[in-house]
């Protein structure tokens, strides 16, 4: 026990002493790091000071003139100086006992190793960056700048725009800044105008212009071949003077003033000057009207391209109706008419007192630094302004029944009564009393929307009842003409009813004469059960589940290959595809245009094609109806289509000799078969073989569908004629016949030929049951809601004389209101002349955003046309370093609304121009045809991609034009400063190619006397890169080469640059940086 | 008996030679070591301070931008970094003087009175301004030194830096002392 106490003491002894031993070591190299961190502190704060002060007493500069002078040769006079200069104040500013050495751009200067750097313990440095040192590089001589005191000749342009629609009548527009001593190289129009017309070039005749095309492009353009050819010939370019305003005037010389407009486009007068045109920017501006004489019809807008202050308006027109204007969506002017020329003119603070919002920029509704529609017209708003796109056949009913009064079921006379007649709505009225006022209401209400057209038929068992002819589309679009066909139709109507046959014959008046580009409308009026037919329809009722007519291709992409059924490898093709020359089919031909075929060379191998399953889920009683046919096929091919249920495939129809031969089809014929109860998920498949490519297996119309149990819904119409001559059936058509069975035959050919009219023209048939007969009456009504569900419209119920007015007061509205598209009045009568005179004007006073710079001179530019109407983008690339000041995106928005503009650039996407910002109603707002975009969204060096679209309203896109394009002007600066600094200061003669292809060549300075020639052309640069006069001289045609080709923009002579040289004891240069490191160790 | 008590006797004091002898060592070492430490901390110390004082003179304005001696509340001697402005200089040789009443009661020196402005905390300070060549500048016919001579000293260090007064190259030196 005793030792083992001893050992334990022994070991506390010798661990306490060896832990003491740490403690002592750790502590001292502790208190050692720290010292050394102090030590590297202070010796940076010496390095520091020393370069600091070397450099703010000027000694660095003197050395590194020294070390620039000497090139890299460490035994020139200049380096030795430069060594002894900093040694001699390194040697004194740092203490004796730390080393040190200076280097200039990685070149040792000076170098002191009284402390070892080897053995240093501590080493730090610190650098400095200075201009206007280069090894081998003069930091003193000469230097120059040089600028441009004129130019001798820039090409430009200027335009006159028209608006986004400017009409109707003879126009006239004014370039007011074609500079005085301006050559003018051609002119030429690019724009949109449905007539020709004759150009007078200030009051002088300049040439007849034939545009070609039609809306939503430029039809009149620069370049174009024959008529669409839009630039005047150069004997009448004369006729343009430069300084001073130029009118350019459209004498429309063909078609009615309802052509009589431009939708769209610009006069480009291209000429050559010497003006600089280096002004400052303007601070007032004025938007000038276009002149119109004829309809006051103006959607246009403008911009201001800084923020506005104030604005007046100065309007002088000659109206003998209302007249009104709208700048965005506030009116501004609201009159009636007068005989005499009005004045209208409008302070700034009447302005404002409108509810102009001037400021700020970034409210969507300031007018600064926006492009703002305006909208200028004669007659209210409601009933000129918005304008119709539809084509309307209105069927009145002049059957023997339409002699009864309005409000009853018998067939006792009605009274005849005049529409001004106070007892028109008693029911005592005579029916086709009533019908025709309504008509001619329908009549008024319509063609007060210009651009809507109609058509009229009356029928009684034929559809040209009474001996009349219909009156066409192509007939004369007057209120009036057409409320005189309709005051035409007896007083005492007679014979049947055959509604399938003004239903046909409306079908033939759209396919002859219809505009494929509006909407189509049938409003069908009768007052009894249709008792003719007109061919023999054979009608389906029900409603469907599925239905698929092929002519869509993604259906195509729902089939595909059954892995395990289908045996053929190759040569197999399957898909959409439109039958050839074949198809004739007693059975009904299947509809549209293509059908699901399989063809191709590969027997005996099979293809089955599976689709996706159809969802049946919730029904219970499901019909499968597929058309099909063959054509060139043998009795080795085979066709089948089937259906899967719980026990396997099932047939729909199979023929596995389907022998037709060569050049023969087998008539479309439909399959058809009931699905089994509670089928949920239906799978299909469709087989076949074919053993060539020329040898077709078609299905068509594929339809899933459940009976309605009723007469009701819309399937498969097969008919043998469309008549427009009825053939009696045994349906008296009497109010006795209501539920009378022998009546359905007319009835199908009805609702057949309404569901015909709409399949295949896209018309929307809308019925009008008139008088009380129509009301409970199954017949009637069958037929009535038939035709309207399959016709794709609206049966509306008119049971008495105020029922039935507001039937066709609905109708006309909702197609009013539904084909509003156009911005043309159409004027179908006399009018008195209405003139916009071209010096009215908007006044603005703005703030504007960019300042021009002196020394800049502005050019001005275009995009080639966009050419993409399916992405409706452009790109505006802008060379580095050019400056956009202003930038007009082009659009030709035809009958609609330019509504929307963004621009996208590595800066990101803006849209500075929504027309949405205005109101969501276009009709009453301008039309822009140039959007601005303002410069700051246009980055330079960079694609800027221009996106630019129309719309009939905020949410119906309606394309754009392939000829959109971006104009914009670009400024340069025609001077450079100085450069850097050169030995010599003398010049050169210079060969100088410039855009146009032609050269100078002469001395610049033009006192220069020497013999150095330098180039800037095309083919190569070349000049004395150690003198200052051409090193500017270099520099400034660099900055006037806007596209950088060697080629300069701006024709100039050489005695039109000035110099401003500068030596006077040597300038020091700009070279560098050159490092200056000093580091020190210790 | 056997004489193993006498040899348990003399190893006894053989032990407790050596062990006596350890001992002291450890504690000689120990006193030493520590008494280095706190040297080398205290020198530490000291010179942070004076880098901090010396590094502000030489490369601030001061506050106010354009002090004096009745208004300042933090000095600095240059105009702009390492360019000391005159009236600065002349103002704190002035300021620093040790030798001069101070204004803040009883007998202490203007040194005594401003040396808080510096920061230097416990210990005092010397301020020498001298060309490259070694001779004291001249400010306003007053020779560009300040602060408190050392006496006595425990513990000093020197300071150096370099800085352009009047368009020349000149040192400042800070000793700081306790």
């Amino acid at each position: 026990m005793k030792k083992g106490y001893a050992t334990v003491l022994d070991a506390m002894l010798a661990i306490a002493f060896t832990a003491v031993v740490l403690a002592s070591l750790a502590g001292l190299d502790m208190s050692n790091n720290k010292l050394s961190t102090m030590s590297s502190k202070r010796l940076h704060y010496m390095s520091e000071d020393a370069l600091d002060t070397l450099n703010k007493r000027g000694v660095l500069d003197v050395v590194g003139e020294q070390w620039a002078a000497a090139a890299g040769n460490r035994s020139n006079p200049h380096f030795i100086n430069a060594t002894q200069l900093s040694t001699q104040y390194l040697d004194t500013i740092l203490p004796g006992n730390v080393g040190y050495m200076l280097t200039i751009d990685g070149e040792m200067v000076a170098n002191n190793t009284r402390a070892p750097v080897d053995t240093s313990g501590t080493l730090t440095h610190s650098t400095r960056l200075l201009v206007g040192y280069g090894r081998g590089l003069p930091t003193r001589g000469y230097v120059a700048r040089a600028f441009l005191t004129n130019i001798k000749e820039k090409t430009s342009s200027s335009y006159s725009y028209f608006g986004g629609f400017v009409g109707q009548g003879n126009i006239t527009v004014y370039a007011r800044d074609i500079p005085y001593d301006s050559t003018i190289q051609r002119c030429c129009l690019e724009l949109n105008t449905p007539s020709n017309f004759d150009l007078y070039i200030n009051s002088e005749f300049a040439g007849s212009f034939t545009p070609t095309g039609g809306n939503m492009s430029a039809n009149l353009k620069e370049g174009a071949v024959g008529g669409g050819n839009g630039c005047v010939e150069s004997q009448y370019l004369e006729l343009i003077d430069g300084g001073t305003e130029n009118m350019f005037e459209l004498k429309f010389t063909e078609g009615d003033v309802q052509d009589h407009y431009v939708g769209g486009g610009y006069v480009k007068v291209f000429y050559n000057t010497s003006e600089m045109d280096t002004n400052e920017a303007v601070k007032t501006m004025k938007y000038y009207f276009p002149g119109i004489n004829g309809i006051i019809n103006l959607y246009d807008s403008f911009y201001v391209p800084g923020t506005v202050n104030s604005m007046s308006l100065n309007l002088e027109f000659l109206s003998n109706y209302s007249t009104y204007l709208n700048i965005g969506d506030v009116t501004v002017y609201n009159s009636s008419g007068s005989e005499t020329p009005q004045t209208v003119t409008l302070s700034g603070s009447e302005m404002a007192a409108k509810g102009f919002i001037y400021q700020p920029v970034d409210d969507p509704k300031s007018v600064s630094l926006k492009t703002v529609p305006l909208r200028m017209g004669t007659g209210t708003i409601s009933q000129i302004v918005e304008s119709g796109n539809a084509d309307v056949v209105l069927i009145t009913d002049v059957s023997g029944s339409m002699m009864w009064r309005i409000g009853y079921t018998d067939s006792t006379t009605g009274v005849e009564r005049a529409c001004s007649s106070a007892s028109l709505y008693n029911s005592d009225t005579r029916r086709i009393s009533l019908a025709k006022c309504l008509a001619k209401d329908f009549i008024n209400t319509i063609m007060n929307h210009t651009g809507n057209r109609i058509a009229l038929v009356s029928f009684d068992s034929i559809a040209e009842a009474d001996g009349h002819s219909p009156y066409r589309l192509t007939d004369t679009q007057t209120n009036n003409s057409l409320i005189a066909k309709i005051n035409s139709y007896s007083n005492t109507p007679s014979g049947g009813t055959c509604v399938c046959c003004a239903i046909n014959k409306a079908y033939e008046l759209l396919e002859d004469d219809g505009d494929p580009s509006k909407d189509y409308y049938i409003v069908v009026m009768t007052d009894g059960i249709t008792g003719y037919t007109c061919g023999g329809c054979t009608r389906e009722s029900g409603q469907n589940v599925f239905y698929t007519g092929f002519e869509d291709s993604g259906e195509i992409s729902e089939w595909s290959p059954d892995p395990t059924r289908t045996t053929a490898t190759n040569n197999i093709n399957y898909g959409r595809a439109s039958e050839g020359s074949y198809g004739g089919n007693p059975q009904g031909s299947h509809t549209g245009s293509y059908y699901f075929g399989i063809w191709g060379d590969f027997d005996p191998g099979y293809l089955a094609l599976d689709r996706t399953p159809i969802d049946l889920t919730g029904y219970d009683q499901v019909n499968l109806s597929i058309w099909y046919s063959f054509e060139d096929t043998e009795d080795a091919d085979e066709i089948g289509f089937y259906y899967l249920n719980d026990t396997g495939w099932v047939k729909v129809f199979e023929d596995l000799t389907p022998q037709v031969g060569n050049g023969a089809q087998k008539p479309w014929a439909k399959a058809q078969v009931t699905l089994p109860q509670n089928m949920v998920s239906l799978v299909l498949s469709y087989w076949g073989q074919t053993s060539s490519s020329t040898e077709h297996l078609m299905v068509d119309d594929l339809r899933i569908s459940i009976p309605s149990g009723s007469e009701e819904g819309c399937l498969d119409c097969i008919c043998s004629a469309y008549s427009t001559a009825g053939v009696v059936s045994a349906c008296g058509g009497n109010p006795a016949d209501c539920s009378n069975s022998a009546c359905q035959p007319a009835i199908d050919d009805a609702i057949c030929a309404a569901e015909r009219a709409h399949r295949n023209l896209g018309a929307e048939i809308r019925t009008i049951g008139f008088s009380p007969s129509t009301v409970g009456c199954d017949n009637a009504e069958d037929t009535l809601q038939g035709t309207a569900e399959c016709g794709g419209g609206a049966y509306c119920e008119g049971g008495d004389a105020e029922d039935a007015a507001n039937c066709y007061i609905n109708f006309s509205r909702d197609i009013y209101v539904s084909s509003t598209k156009s911005q043309t009045i159409y004027y179908g009568g006399a009018v008195d002349n209405t003139q916009l005179y071209p010096t009215s004007y908007i006044e603005f006073e703005f703030t504007p955003i960019n300042e021009t710079t002196y020394g800049e001179v502005s050019m001005m530019r275009s995009t080639d046309a966009f050419d993409d109407t399916v992405d409706c983008e452009g790109t505006l690339y802008v060379p580095d370093g050019v400056v956009v000041s202003q930038a007009k995106a082009t659009s030709y928005s035809g009958p609609h609304w330019t509504d929307y503009l963004r621009i996208t650039n590595e800066g990101g996407t803006n849209a500075p121009y929504q027309l949405t910002n205005w109101g969501t109603t276009y009709s009453i707002l301008g039309d822009p045809y140039t959007v601005d975009i303002p410069a700051y969204y246009i980055n330079s060096g960079e694609d800027n991609v221009v996106y630019i679209r129309t719309s009939d309203n905020s949410s119906q896109a309606t394309g754009c034009s392939p000829d959109n394009r971006v104009i914009y002007t670009m400024r340069m600066r025609t001077l450079v400063g100085y450069g850097n600094v050169f030995p010599t200061s003398e010049g050169c003669i210079w060969t100088i190619e410039f855009e146009d292809g032609s050269t100078y060549s002469a001395p610049i300075p033009t006192g220069y006397s020497g013999s150095q020639q330098c180039t800037y052309e095309g083919a190569g640069v070349t000049y004395d890169e150690q003198d200052a006069v051409s090193d500017a001289i270099y520099r400034l045609l660099y900055q006037l080469d806007i596209d950088k080709d060697g080629r300069v923009d701006l024709l100039f002579d050489p005695d039109m640059i000035d110099f401003e040289l500068s030596q006077a004891g040597g300038v020091k240069s700009l070279w560098g940086p050159a490092m200056f490191k000093l580091i020190v160790w210790i | 008996m056997k004489p193993s008590g006498q040899m348990f006797s003399g190893d006894f004091l053989l032990g407790f030679v050596i062990f006596f002898a350890a001992l002291t060592l450890i504690l000689s070492v120990w006193s030493t070591t520590t008494r280095e430490i706190l040297s080398g901390e205290n020198h530490l110390a000291m010179e942070e301070r004076g880098s901090d004082a010396v590094e502000k003179l030489l490369r601030t304005e001061g506050i106010p931008r354009n002090w004096s001696e009745t208004n300042v509340l933090s000095v600095g001697l240059a105009n702009s970094s390492r360019i000391l402005q005159e009236t600065k200089v002349s103002s704190f040789i002035t300021m620093m003087r040790d030798n001069v009443s101070g204004d803040c009661g009883g007998t202490y020196t203007k040194y005594e009175c401003k040396r808080y402005l510096l920061g230097m905390g416990e210990y005092n300070f010397l301020i020498n301004i001298s060309n490259l060549s070694g001779s004291t500048v001249y400010v306003n016919g007053m020779p560009a030194v300040s602060g408190r001579f050392p006496v006595n000293q425990s513990l000093s260090l020197k300071i150096e830096r370099t800085a352009v007064y009047m368009g020349e190259i000149v040192r400042i030196d800070l000793t700081a002392w306790k």
